[in-house]
């Protein structure tokens, strides 16, 4: 279950970001990824199965023992979110064991699972909302009154999606920085957790 | 009719309140024919009334599409209002066929017309690339037809409000103001007529832009052979002169704005707002509600980032080295 989880993850995000800068990009640059009309219908898709995956992450949170990642412990958190920190900062570079080793009961680090949290709780949902609007643009004048309020949500969803596109890169680029370098990708794909044994 | 006849009729046109009923503006006149359009319309009416033009070969039709004419500028006019001189009799008398009629000596100096700026359109064509080449052969009736014409904000409204009009759709605009153009440029047969020797290569002419197709549904011609300040929309320019950088378009102060959806939009941009109004009208423009500070920024920021994320991955490896000496 969990590569495929995964996988399906990846697929979900990644195609409405590529997309994105098709769409985004294409008409001052002559040059075209992808053909306009199919980045569109792509990205209605994949963004209709962000939202669709989003149900699930949440129902699946709600319902299993996974959420417990996602509790946030604040005694000390500062002190820990400064270690990790510290840690990405110089640790690493001398070799240092990690500060929070991943465990069952506890998948991510302070500052991943802060993180995370903020961007599941606080970025996902109005990237959606913002896309799912505009995939009906009309509705909202007609519902608000305001013109033009369409603007607005276009560039809210523009900004979300950048500040996601920006976690998806330190994402990928972090989770190069377990136990080796492939380590976690590797378990992204079977699902375990390698630790020095 | 001469010209000064013309002036004449236009004189007493001027003397009656405008308010007449177009129909009885016939009457008025002093005409004798009060002849109703249908009467006209039995005949020319017919698809297959028409002639095969000795000169050029070319059939040419004398069918007036009764539909296009009841929806047209013109459509509360007689025919006779227009074509006097005794066409109420067939076969037509000679002087009544000999007559020319020109948009201008109708509309010189029509207040409710005025808006339209028929002298300053007549200037604009004079200078336009067509009447520079060919003064003979062009006039406003190369592209207008009387019968069918219909300007770009649409029809007058019936009803007491003058200046409030029926939109016609941008869409509708742009197929209609295209249909103009193509007629000539799509066909050489209809350039041989003028230009035996060297029809200019209209698909060539654009090969540089993306999807003629859904352009040619979306834009008009004049969009882009038209200097960009021109809202009289006469001005045709050398070729050389058109038109090419995407980005008139396809930006967020898009020069179309100011033009194609001047008028079309107006109703439901007070309804919707602008960019609500365009994508209603199916012509939303990527490009169109771009922020450039914003993708500047962000831009910015992607690169700060992934050089940041470089540097730290360098960092680790050089670490790593070291550290396995
Ligand atoms: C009996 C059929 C008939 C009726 C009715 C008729 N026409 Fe015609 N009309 C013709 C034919 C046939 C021609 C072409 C031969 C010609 O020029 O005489 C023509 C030609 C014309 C022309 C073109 C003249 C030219 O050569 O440029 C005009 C304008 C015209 N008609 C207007 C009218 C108007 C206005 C009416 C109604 C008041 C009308 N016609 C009624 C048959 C008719
Ligand atoms: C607003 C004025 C106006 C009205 C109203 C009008 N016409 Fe015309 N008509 C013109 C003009 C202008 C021409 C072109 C004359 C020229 O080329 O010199 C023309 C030309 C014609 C011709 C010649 C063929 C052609 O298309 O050039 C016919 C036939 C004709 N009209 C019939 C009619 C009939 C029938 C009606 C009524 C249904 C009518 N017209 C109403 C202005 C008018
Ligand atoms: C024989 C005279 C005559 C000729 C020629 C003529 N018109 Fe007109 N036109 C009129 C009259 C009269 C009206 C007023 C109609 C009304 O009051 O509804 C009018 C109305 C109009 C209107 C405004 C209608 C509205 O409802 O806003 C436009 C635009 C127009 N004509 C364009 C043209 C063009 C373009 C040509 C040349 C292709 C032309 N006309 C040729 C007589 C003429
Ligand atoms: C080369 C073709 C061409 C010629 C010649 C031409 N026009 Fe036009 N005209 C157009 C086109 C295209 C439009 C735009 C139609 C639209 O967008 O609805 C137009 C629109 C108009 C309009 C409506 C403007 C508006 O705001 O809607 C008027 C009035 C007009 N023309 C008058 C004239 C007169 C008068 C002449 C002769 C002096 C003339 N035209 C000659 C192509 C031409
Ligand atoms: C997006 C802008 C754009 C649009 C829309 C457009 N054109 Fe052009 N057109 C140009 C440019 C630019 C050139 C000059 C190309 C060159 O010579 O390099 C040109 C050239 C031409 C030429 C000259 C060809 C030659 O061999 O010299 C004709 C005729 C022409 N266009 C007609 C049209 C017609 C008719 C339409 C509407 C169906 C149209 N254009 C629509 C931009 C445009
Ligand atoms: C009655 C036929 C006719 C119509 C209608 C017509 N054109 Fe033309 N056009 C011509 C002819 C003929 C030439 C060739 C002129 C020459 O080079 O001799 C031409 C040339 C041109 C050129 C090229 C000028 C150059 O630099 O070589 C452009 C651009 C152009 N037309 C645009 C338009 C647009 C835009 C429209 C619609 C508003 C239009 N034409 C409608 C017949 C027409
Ligand atoms: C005169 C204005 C104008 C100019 C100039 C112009 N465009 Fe467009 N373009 C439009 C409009 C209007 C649309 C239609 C948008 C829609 O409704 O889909 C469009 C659509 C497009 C599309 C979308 C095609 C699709 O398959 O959906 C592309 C890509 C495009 N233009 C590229 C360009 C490029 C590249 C240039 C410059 C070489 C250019 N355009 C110049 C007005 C223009």
């Amino acid at each position: 279950m969990g590569p495929y989880l995964a996988l399906g993850q990846c697929a979900t995000v990644f195609d409405p970001h590529l997309n994105r800068y098709v769409i985004h990009y294409t008409p001052g640059a002559d040059t075209a990824l992808l053909d306009f009309k199919t980045a569109i219908l792509t990205h209605n898709i994949a963004g209709t199965a962000l939202a669709a995956w989003y149900v699930f992450f949440v129902a699946g949170n709600l319902l299993s023992r996974n959420s417990i990642h996602y509790h946030i412990q604040f005694k000390g958190l500062i002190g820990r979110l400064f270690r990790q920190v510290k840690y990405y900062m110089s640790g690493m570079f001398r070799g240092e064991p990690h500060p929070f080793p991943a465990e069952d009961e506890n998948k991510f680090n302070p500052l991943q699972q802060l993180t995370y949290l903020s961007v599941m709780a606080g970025l996902i949902p109005p990237l959606i909302l913002t896309g799912l609007v505009l995939l009906f643009p009309l509705l909202l004048t007609e519902w608000t009154g305001i013109p033009n309020a369409i603007v607005w949500v276009a560039i809210t969803h523009t900004t979300f999606a950048f500040l996601s596109s920006l976690f998806i890169v330190m994402h990928i680029y972090i989770a190069s920085t377990g136990h080796t370098v492939w380590s976690n990708y590797r378990s992204m794909l079977n699902g375990w957790h390698t630790e020095p044994d | 009719m001469n010209r000064h006849n013309w002036l004449f009729f236009l004189f007493t046109l001027m003397l009656l309140p405008w308010a007449v009923a177009a129909e009885e503006v016939a009457v008025d006149t002093g005409d004798p024919e009060t002849i109703p359009n249908t009467h006209c319309l039995r005949c020319h009416g017919m698809g297959t009334l028409g002639y095969r033009d000795k000169l050029t070969g070319n059939l040419v039709t004398l069918q007036i599409s009764e539909a296009k004419y009841n929806t047209s500028n013109h459509r509360k006019l007689d025919c006779v209002a227009c074509h006097q001189g005794g066409f109420g009799t067939y076969p037509h008398p000679d002087k009544a066929k000999a007559e020319h009629l020109y948009c201008i000596d109708c509309h010189q100096q029509d207040e409710k017309i005025q808006p339209y700026h028929f002298l300053k359109i007549e200037d604009e064509f004079k200078r336009s690339v067509h009447a520079q080449k060919h003064p003979d052969e062009f006039s406003c009736f190369s592209c207008h037809n009387a019968h069918k014409f219909l300007s770009s904000r649409g029809v007058l409204d019936d009803e007491p409000e003058v200046g409030k009009h029926l939109h016609r759709e941008v869409l509708e605009a742009v197929t209609y103001a295209n249909n103009i153009c193509m007629r000539c440029h799509d066909s050489p047969v209809q350039l041989l007529g003028l230009d035996p020797d060297s029809p200019p290569n209209f698909l060539r002419a654009h090969d540089w832009l993306p999807n003629h197709e859904l352009h040619w549904r979306k834009v008009r011609c004049i969009d882009c052979h038209l200097a960009e300040s021109d809202k009289l929309l006469h001005e045709i320019l050398p070729a050389e002169k058109a038109l090419n950088d995407c980005r008139n378009c396809h930006s967020r102060n898009s020069m179309l704005l100011g033009k194609l959806y001047l008028y079309s939009t107006q109703q439901s941009r007070e309804k919707y707002g602008f960019v609500n109004s365009v994508i209603m009208n199916d012509a939303y423009v990527i490009g169109m509600t771009r922020n450039t500070f914003l993708e500047r920024i962000s831009l910015i920021m992607f690169g700060f980032t992934v050089v940041a994320l470089g540097a730290h991955g360098l960092g680790r490896w050089t670490a790593f080295r070291r550290r396995g000496k």
